[in-house]
C-alpha cells in the first residue's frame, strides 16, 4: 500500500473515530487499574472487551477486509435515493458541504464563548441570523423575522413560563448595574 | 374502571391537556420536517420536561412519539420522501395516488389506517403490560443485570452489517456511564480532576447532543430543500371509507406491526415493509401495487402505527427500549425516578392510566389534525435545512442550560453533538451508546447487589431459569449477526446445487 493509499484510509471518519475511542477508552482502562477492586471490576471488564473490539475494527479498516465492510440496508438506500430525487439544492460539492459543517460547528463555539459575555438574547439572535445566512438561505427579511420570533419566543418560554434565569452577560450586567 | 376514570380525569388537567395537544402537533411537525423525527424531537424536548410534572412530561413525549409516524406519511404521499424508515413503503403507492390527483384519498386512507392501527397497538399494550410487569416480580438483581446486558446485546447487534460497530458503541456508552460517583463504593471515577465530572456525564445532555445535534450537523453538511410539494385535493373522507373495504389487510398489518414492535431494535423500519410485502404476496392482483393501489397505503400505515404500542410493552414492563425513541422515553422515566416494571404499574397506577388515555387521545388528535389541516402542515416540508439546523442547535443548548443553569452542560451537549455526528458519518449506531449510558448504572448496581447476595459467588448469574434463559439469548444475540455470512454461503451453495440438479438431464 502506498502513502496516498494509507492517507486515504486514515483520513476517514470510520478510521478516526475508532482511533479516538481507542485513545479515550484506553485512558479510562489504564486509570481503572489504579482503583479498588469493586470500583474497577466492571470498567476493566467492559473496557477490555471494547478495546479488543476496537482493535478488530481498526484491523479490518487497515487491511480493507470485507468483514469490516458495513452493509447499507435497502431501507437506508431507498430513503437516500428518494431524498436525492426531490431535493432542489444538492450539495455534491464536498467543499460546500465542509463549509456548511464548519459554519454549524463554529456557531456552537460562538454560543459557548459569547453567552456569558453578551448574554442569551443577543448571542442567540446573532447566531440564528448569521447561521441561516451562511447555510445558504438568502431571504434576509424572512431570516430576520424568524430569528426575532424564535429568540423572543424562547426568551418568553424560558424566562416567564419555565422561570429559568437566562444569562444576561457581563457587558449588559455592567450596563444595568 | 376507577383507574380509567382517574386517567380520563387526569388528561383534562390543564398541564396534561396542553402537553397532549402540543405534543401531538409537535409530533406531526417532526414527522413532516426533513431530517427530524421522533427521536430528535423527543431528545430536544426532554430537558424541557424536567420542569414539568411526570405525567405532563411523559404525555408530551408520548404524544410526539405517537403522532410522528403519521406526520411522515404526509410527506411520503405528497413528496415521495419518507418522513423516516417507518414510512418508506407508503411512498410506493401513496405518491402514485397523489400524482393521479388522489392525494386526499391517500391521506384519508393513511389517517384512518394509522388511527385504527395505533389504537390496536395501544389495546394490546393495555392488556399485555400488566401480566408481563407481574412476571418481572420474579426478577432479582442477577436477572436485572442479565436483562440489561441482553437489551444492550440485542440493540447493539440488530443493525444489519453493523454488529461490531454496535457493540463498540455500547462499550463506549458503558465506559462513559462509569464516569463520576461509583454507586456502590461512593468513589469518584474518571473525573480527570474536574469537579464537574464528579457527578458524571449528565445523560440528558449526552442524549440530546448525540441524537439532536448530531443529526443537525449532518443536515447542515448535506443541506438541501425539497423542491416540489404536492397539494392535498379532496377525497379525504373517501379514503376513510376505503379502509373498511379491506378488513383482512387491515387486521394482518396491525398484527404484524404489534408483533414487530415488541422486538427491540427491529420494529419500526421492518414492520411497514413486511406488512406491504405480505399484502402484495397474498393479493390476487400484485401487478397493481406500485401504481396507486389503496391497500399499498393501508398496509404500511396500519403496521407502522401498531408498532408504537408493541414497542412500549418491553419499555414499560422490563425497561428494554424497542427503539431509539423508546430509549429517550426510558431516559425520561429514569429522570423522574420511575422504574419500569412491576413498580411502575403498582406504585404509579394513576400515571400509567394517564399515559394509556393520552396515547388514545393522541391517536384521535392526529386523525382530526390530518383530516382538516394536512395542507398547511404539508407546507412544512419545504422548510430549508438552513432554518432547521440553527433552530435545533439553539433549542438543544437552551434545553441543556435549563437543566441546572450550568454552561458546562451546554458544552457537554456540544461535545456529544460532535461525537454523534462522527458516529453517524462513520456508520456507528447511536442507540446502543445511549442505551448503555442509561442502563450502565442500573447494570452495575444490580451486578454488585447480586454479588452481595451470593457473597461473591458469580454462579448467581446462572442460578435461575430466567437468568439461564437470558444468558442463552445474550449468546444468541451476540453470535447470530456474525454467522450471517456463513448462512448466506450455505444458501448460495444450496441454490447452486438445486440449479445444477435442474439442468442435469434425466
Amino acid at each position: 500500500m502506498n502513502a496516498k493509499g494509507i492517507k486515504d484510509k486514515v483520513l476517514r471518519y470510520d478510521f478516526i473515530l475508532p482511533l479516538l475511542l481507542l485513545l479515550f477508552i484506553g485512558t479510562l482502562f489504564v486509570k481503572a487499574l489504579g482503583y479498588s477492586r469493586k470500583s474497577a471490576e466492571l470498567p476493566l471488564l467492559m473496557g477490555g472487551i471494547t478495546l479488543g473490539l476496537l482493535a478488530l475494527e481498526l484491523g479490518f479498516r487497515l487491511t480493507g477486509s470485507k468483514k469490516g465492510k458495513e452493509i447499507k440496508t435497502d431501507v437506508d438506500e431507498k430513503i437516500e435515493q428518494m431524498r436525492a430525487s426531490v431535493e432542489a439544492a444538492p450539495t455534491d460539492d464536498p467543499r460546500i458541504a465542509r463549509k456548511r459543517l464548519l459554519t454549524a460547528l463554529l456557531s456552537m463555539v460562538f454560543f459557548l464563548v459569547f453567552i456569558n459575555i453578551i448574554g442569551f438574547v443577543p448571542t442567540s439572535f446573532i447566531l440564528s441570523v448569521v447561521v441561516i445566512r451562511l447555510l445558504g438561505y438568502r431571504q434576509h427579511l424572512v431570516n430576520l423575522i424568524f430569528s426575532v420570533l424564535f429568540v423572543g419566543g424562547s426568551f418568553f418560554i424560558f424566562g416567564y413560563l419555565l422561570n429559568i434565569s437566562l444569562p444576561v452577560g457581563m457587558v449588559f450586567a455592567r450596563l444595568f448595574e | 374502571m376507577d383507574l380509567w376514570l382517574v386517567g380520563l380525569k387526569g388528561i383534562f388537567e390543564p398541564a396534561n391537556l396542553f402537553a397532549l395537544v402540543a405534543g401531538s402537533i409537535i409530533g406531526i411537525v417532526s414527522g413532516i420536517l426533513p431530517g427530524i423525527g421522533a427521536t430528535v424531537m423527543m431528545s430536544l424536548m426532554l430537558p424541557f420536561t424536567f420542569s414539568m410534572s411526570p405525567a405532563a412530561g411523559l404525555i408530551l413525549l408520548l404524544s410526539i412519539w405517537a403522532t410522528d409516524v403519521y406526520g411522515g406519511s404526509i410527506t411520503s404521499i405528497l413528496v415521495n420522501v419518507p418522513g423516516g424508515a417507518a414510512n418508506v413503503a407508503t411512498c410506493f403507492d401513496g405518491h402514485p395516488m397523489a400524482r393521479q390527483g388522489k392525494a386526499g384519498v391517500a391521506i384519508g386512507i393513511a389517517t384512518m389506517a394509522s388511527l385504527i392501527g395505533g389504537l390496536f397497538g395501544i389495546i394490546v399494550l393495555i392488556f399485555a403490560s400488566p401480566p408481563i410487569a407481574k412476571f418481572s416480580l420474579k426478577f432479582g438483581p442477577a436477572e436485572y443485570f442479565m436483562l440489561a446486558i441482553m437489551g444492550l446485546s440485542i440493540i447493539a447487534t440488530t443493525s444489519k452489517g453493523k454488529a461490531l460497530k454496535g457493540l463498540i458503541a455500547a462499550g463506549f456508552g458503558l465506559m462513559v456511564s462509569f464516569m463520576g460517583y461509583d454507586l456502590v463504593t461512593g468513589f469518584v471515577r474518571f473525573d480527570f480532576g474536574l469537579r464537574y465530572l464528579t457527578d458524571g456525564i449528565p445523560f440528558i445532555c449526552a442524549l440530546t447532543g448525540i441524537f439532536a445535534i448530531g443529526e443537525a450537523l449532518v443536515s447542515a453538511e448535506e443541506g438541501g430543500q425539497v423542491a416540489e410539494l404536492g397539494k392535498v385535493e379532496g377525497g379525504v373522507f373517501d379514503g376513510f371509507k376505503l379502509v373498511f373495504k379491506y378488513p383482512a389487510t387491515l387486521i394482518r398489518s396491525m398484527l404484524i406491526g404489534t408483533l414487530f414492535g415488541t422486538a427491540p431494535g427491529v420494529g419500526i423500519s421492518a414492520a411497514n415493509m413486511v406488512a406491504y410485502s405480505e399484502t402484495v404476496r397474498v393479493s390476487k392482483h400484485p401487478e397493481t401495487f406500485g401504481t396507486g393501489n389503496p391497500e399499498g397505503v393501508l398496509a404500511p400505515e396500519a403496521a407502522n402505527n401498531a408498532v408504537q404500542g408493541g414497542a412500549l410493552i418491553p419499555t414499560l414492563t422490563l425497561g428494554i427500549p424497542g427503539s431509539s425513541s423508546a430509549a429517550v422515553l426510558l431516559a425520561a422515566l429514569i429522570m423522574y425516578g420511575l422504574r419500569p416494571g412491576r413498580e411502575l404499574f403498582t406504585g404509579n397506577p394513576d400515571l400509567v392510566y394517564k399515559i394509556f388515555v393520552a396515547l388514545i387521545f393522541a391517536q384521535i388528535l392526529f386523525a382530526v389534525i390530518g383530516t382538516f389541516l394536512a395542507n398547511p402542515f404539508a407546507k412544512l416540508t419545504i422548510v430549508p435545512s438552513a432554518i432547521v439546523v440553527p433552530t435545533i442547535i439553539l433549542s438543544c443548548f437552551m434545553g441543556s442550560f435549563a437543566l441546572r443553569g450550568q454552561i458546562e452542560d451546554v458544552l457537554v451537549t456540544a461535545v456529544f453533538g460532535g461525537i454523534g455526528y462522527m458516529m453517524k458519518k462513520a456508520g456507528y449506531p447511536t442507540v446502543p451508546f445511549v442505551l448503555a449510558l442509561i442502563l450502565g448504572p442500573i447494570a452495575e448496581k444490580n451486578f454488585f447487589r447480586a454479588l452481595l447476595i451470593s457473597q461473591g459467588n458469580y454462579s448467581i448469574f446462572l442460578s435461575s431459569g430466567i437468568s439461564i434463559g437470558l444468558a442463552a439469548f445474550i449468546i444468541f444475540a451476540l453470535t447470530y449477526p456474525f454467522l450471517e455470512p456463513f448462512k448466506e454461503k450455505l444458501k448460495l451453495r444450496a441454490k447452486a446445487t438445486f440449479e445444477k440438479r435442474k439442468r442435469v438431464p434425466e
